[in-house]
Order: C-alpha cells, then structure tokens, then sequence
C-alpha cells in the first residue's frame, strides 16, 4: 500500500522531470575531481543562430568562474576567433584539444546549442497577425538545448556529458536556465570532496 | 560608539542583501581578480557577439567602449590596433599569438561582450474617460548583457551581467544594461582611485 502510493507520487514527478529537462549527466566523478584546470571553447551553433554558442559558452565560462572551488583554473578561449573568423559556427574536439595543450589545462569544455523556435516546430509563422495588429514580440518562444562535454587532455576521453533544455520567451532567460541545468552538476562533481570553500 | 556604528552599518547592509535576495535582483557581476583589474591600465574592447538578425553589435561595442572609458581609470581602445597587429602576425587561432600582440600594444585585458537578449514587446493598454475610452499599445524594449574582462592569457579577471528594458528605445535599453553588467567594476575603481589619491595625499 505504501509502495503503491510512494510509487504514484514518484510518477509525475519522473514525468516532470523529463519533462522539464533535467536528465542525469552521465560522468565520470573520479576523473572530474582530479582535473585541477578548465578551457571553456565557444560551443557549435545551431544554424539558425551562429551567435548562439559563443553566448552559451560564455555563460558556461561566468558560472564556472563564480562556482567553482578557487583552487580549479578557469580560462575562456583566445577571442582572435572574434576578430579572424567572427561567422564560424564553434570549434570542433581537435582544435578545442588542441588549444587547451597550447594553454596547459587538463579538461576542456565544449559543446553544442540547439536552438528550436516555435513556428519552426510548427511549421508556420508563429503569430498570424490580421491587417493593423501587432506582434506581442519580436522574438517568437522556443526552446534551447545546450548540450556540453568535458573532455580530459590526457585520455582524450568525454568525462562529463549533459544536455540542459529551457524553454519561454525571454532569450537570455532560457539560455541561461539551460546552461545552469548543464553546468550545475559538473560543479557539484568538482567541488566535492574540496575542504574549505575560499 | 565606533563599534556601534561599525555594527549598525554591517547590519544594514545585512538588510539590504536580504531584501536583494528575496525580491530575486542580487548582483550578477563578479570581481575574480582585483589586483589585476586595479594594476590593469590598458583594455581593448572585442568585437561583440550578438544574436542573429541584431546588427547592433558594434553599437553595443560602442556602449562598452564609453562605459568603460567613463570610469576614468583605464585607457581604452576598441579593436582596430589589435586587428592590425594581428594581421602582420598571422591569421592562427593560436593563445600564443593573443598573448604576444596584447604585450606588444601594452594591452592588460581585453572586454569581451555578448548580447544575450535584444528584443521588443507590446501590450494592450487602455483607459476610460467621460466621454469615452482610449486605447493604445505599448512598446518595451529588453536588452541583456554579459560582459567579461580577461587578461591575454585567457584568465578571467570580472564578468557581469546586466538587464534593462526601456520604453524609450533600445538606446537607453542597451546603456542602462551595460552599466549594471559594470557596476562592480565601476564600485572597483572608484575605490582604487580613492586608495591612490589618500596615498599620494599622505
């Protein structure tokens, strides 16, 4: 009886849940937690928005720089990208890889954004307006998907995967909702078992 | 009486980061390295990322540029130098490469800055007089920011955050947000500039 309404209660939350995004991040705790050092890369964009993984990425980069345990080493890509090739959609493993042995960081992070608007998940514009109306926004609701990717320099190997999803009509808002479901573990793996706080 | 009044002040403080924190507006700027930030003199202002379809970018760039320079503390530049120098150096994505041309043009940070919301909306408004009812949309614009400074080699010295909406227009929108995303750093050399002028005085 009391498994059968603790069961009941657990169901719509799973449901919520998924929901509402928040998967588990599939991660290599071990690994994270002896990674003393972080390059956060600009993320691959979707096509819809190149603008979209430099801004992920750079959200990625402020969250971590302010959660994180003093002790793990925080740096953010060289930003000659802004000025050599300000139209590319993000950097792929190698170069991130790459990059980070040049700065001697042991992890790097990187990832994609996926940016879903609503008329494009319906197939229409998102407002049909009448003669004389006005939209209610320029920017029509929809959904973000920032999926990210530590990968250790040594082994060349993903040791934290996690993809955060947000969804409304305020950009900033819901890319930064994503990245906070995305990041939010990683920070807890690593500043676990850390003995004081700074 | 000094430590009274040393107690009353932590206590008001106290107060007004409680009353911060339950109406949801704590600061969203951090200082992560105010040795630099004050020994720094020299910053060069990137280009700005911004979302697709916004072609303000370089208006923003602007905004930065002007804020930053307002403070009166560093001198401040926008990417042309650095562009150039980069040129004469090669086009690679190389950390290196960044680190040697700031020394070479005597840059201490470099400002990187992404808009994060850029946008407009309307509602219905309406109201009843004697003689009749009127009604009238209005237009709010939403501007959001994220600025960072960083030191060449990539180390992440201050971000902020900043968020503003104006009924006037995206300018005092984008203006209003940047200052907040700045206001830490304006708080930094303010007091910087005060600890200098004591010390020169003494």
């Amino acid at each position: 009886m009391r498994k059968t309404a603790l069961l009941l209660c657990a169901m719509p939350l799973a449901a919520a849940c998924l929901l509402a995004g928040c998967e588990e991040p599939v991660a290599d705790e071990m690994a994270i937690q002896k990674t003393q050092s972080v390059l956060v890369v600009p993320f691959q964009s979707s096509a819809s928005d190149p603008s979209a993984g430099p801004i992920a990425a750079g959200a990625a980069g402020t969250l971590l720089r302010k959660d994180l345990h003093a002790s793990i080493r925080v740096r953010v890509a060289p930003v000659l990208w802004r000025i050599n090739q300000p139209d590319r959609l993000g950097l792929d493993d190698a170069e991130a890889i790459q990059l980070a042995r040049d700065l001697e960081v042991d992890s790097v992070l990187t990832g994609s954004v996926n940016l879903t608007l609503e008329h494009e998940k319906k197939g229409k514009t998102p407002e049909i307006l009448k003669a004389g109306q006005v939209p209610s926004s320029s920017v029509p609701k929809g959904d973000v998907d920032v999926k990210l990717r530590l990968i250790s320099i040594q082994s060349g190997k993903c040791i934290y995967e996690m993809t955060g999803r947000a969804g409304g009509d305020k950009p900033a808002k819901r890319m930064d909702d994503a990245v906070e479901k995305a990041v939010g573990p990683l920070v807890k793996f690593w500043n676990r078992g850390k003995k004081s706080w700074p | 009486m000094i430590l009274q009044r040393t107690y009353g002040k932590q206590v008001w403080r106290l107060g007004v980061f409680v009353f911060l924190g339950v109406v949801g507006c704590l600061p969203e700027s951090h200082v992560h390295d105010a040795k630099t930030l004050v020994s720094a003199k020299r910053v060069a202002v990137m280009p700005v990322v911004r979302p697709e379809g916004i072609a303000d970018g370089g208006g923003q760039a602007g905004v930065l540029m002007t804020e930053l320079a307002a403070m009166d503390y560093y001198d401040v530049e926008g990417v042309g130098r650095f562009r150039r120098a980069l040129k004469k150096a090669g086009e690679a994505n190389d950390p290196a490469l960044q680190q040697t041309v700031a020394e070479k043009l005597h840059l201490d940070a470099l400002g990187v800055c992404e808009v994060t919301d850029y946008r407009w909306t309307t509602s219905e408004k309406g109201a009843w007089y004697v003689v009749g009812t009127a009604s009238w949309t209005e237009c709010t614009y939403h501007v959001s920011v994220q600025i960072r400074l960083t030191s060449p080699d990539g180390k992440v010295l201050y971000t902020g955050r900043g968020t503003a909406e104006s009924k006037e227009g995206y300018g005092p929108a984008t203006l209003q947000a940047t200052r907040k995303a700045l206001a830490l750093l304006r708080n930094l050399t303010e007091k910087a500039k005060r600890d200098r002028k004591e010390a020169s005085g003494a």
